[in-house]
């Protein structure tokens, strides 16, 4: 019982670090949405906030 | 934006099955334009912040766009869920090529705010960057890599062309070298897994962050002039 809570809150751990994986420019995300048939998942943010860079 | 819904383990295992683009709002003309023929806020102006669900050739929105994912959805497992519906419908086959940031200098400033490293490809011939760059997209696409740096590509003159590591600084305006690879390494991607586990960003307070840069006289400068009215 010990080890699957073990495991179970290493995997939640591990989920919870893990994060999404951007393309960078449309035109590179539009090119490989068509090529693998996939739907886009799209934001845009502006990376910096009253122009002070480093927050979005 | 509520951001909050991005970072959810539900949301991230659902966009799996999605192409992910973020967008660095006021940095390109032509993707302010996209953005424009998506969302438009009350000022009628493109805004900071734009969230989407589209079929794969960019055309058709498939749930509400607005400024974030909380104008569609009531919490982050809704649009999980949603998402994996419309990933179950489209279906699509597994596909990547090297994420780029567009230069070095956004690169930066990205990693910043994402609080991650910069994997940079430097070298002043095309030909070896075009091969470098194939190698690292097929190991930047692991599960085990995957949303744990910002990568660009360089091409200009260095005294050891290769694969760079770096740390942004707090603001993203400069950055410190913290690692260096051969890319054409047989090890590449376990030596870069090793290089990006051992850097560690610190926790950032938005309305600290701010304060503090406008104190110490930082500016970024955008590429096309902020229209957001908020």
């Amino acid at each position: 019982m010990k080890t699957l809570l073990l495991f179970f809150l290493l995997t939640l751990s591990a989920l919870a670090q893990e994060r999404i994986q951007w393309y960078a420019s449309w035109d590179m995300g539009l090119r490989q949405a068509r090529v693998s048939g996939r739907p886009i998942l799209l934001i845009a943010a502006a990376p910096h906030c009253h122009n002070v860079s480093g927050i979005w | 934006m509520d951001r909050s819904f991005l970072s959810k383990p539900e949301v991230v295992q659902a966009s799996r099955q999605f192409v992910c683009i973020r967008l660095a709002t006021y940095e390109s003309f032509e993707e302010a334009q996209v953005l424009r023929g998506i969302f438009l806020g009350g000022s009628g102006q493109v805004e900071n912040t734009t969230f989407a669900l589209l079929s794969p050739d960019g055309k058709t929105p498939l749930v509400y766009s607005g400024r974030s994912p909380d104008f569609a959805f009531v919490n982050s497992q809704q649009m999980a869920d949603t998402m994996g519906r419309i990933a179950r419908h489209f279906g699509g086959r597994s596909s990547g090529e090297l994420p780029t940031v567009v230069n070095l200098r956004l690169a930066v400033n990205v990693a910043a705010c994402d609080g991650l490293p910069v994997v940079e490809l430097v070298s002043e011939d095309p030909a070896q960057l075009r091969n470098w760059q194939s190698r690292l997209a097929a190991v930047a696409w692991e599960p085990a890599l995957l949303g744990k740096a910002v990568y660009c590509l360089e091409r200009r003159q260095v005294s050891k062309p290769g694969l760079v590591v770096l740390a942004p600084g707090k603001f993203g305006q400069d950055s410190q070298q913290i690692g260096w690879l051969d890319p054409d390494s047989a090890t590449l991607g376990s030596d870069l897994l090793r290089l990006l586990a051992g850097y560690h960003a610190a926790e950032k307070n938005a309305h600290e962050h701010i304060f503090e840069g406008k104190r110490k006289g930082v500016f970024w400068q955008t590429q096309i002039p902020v229209t957001d009215p908020h």
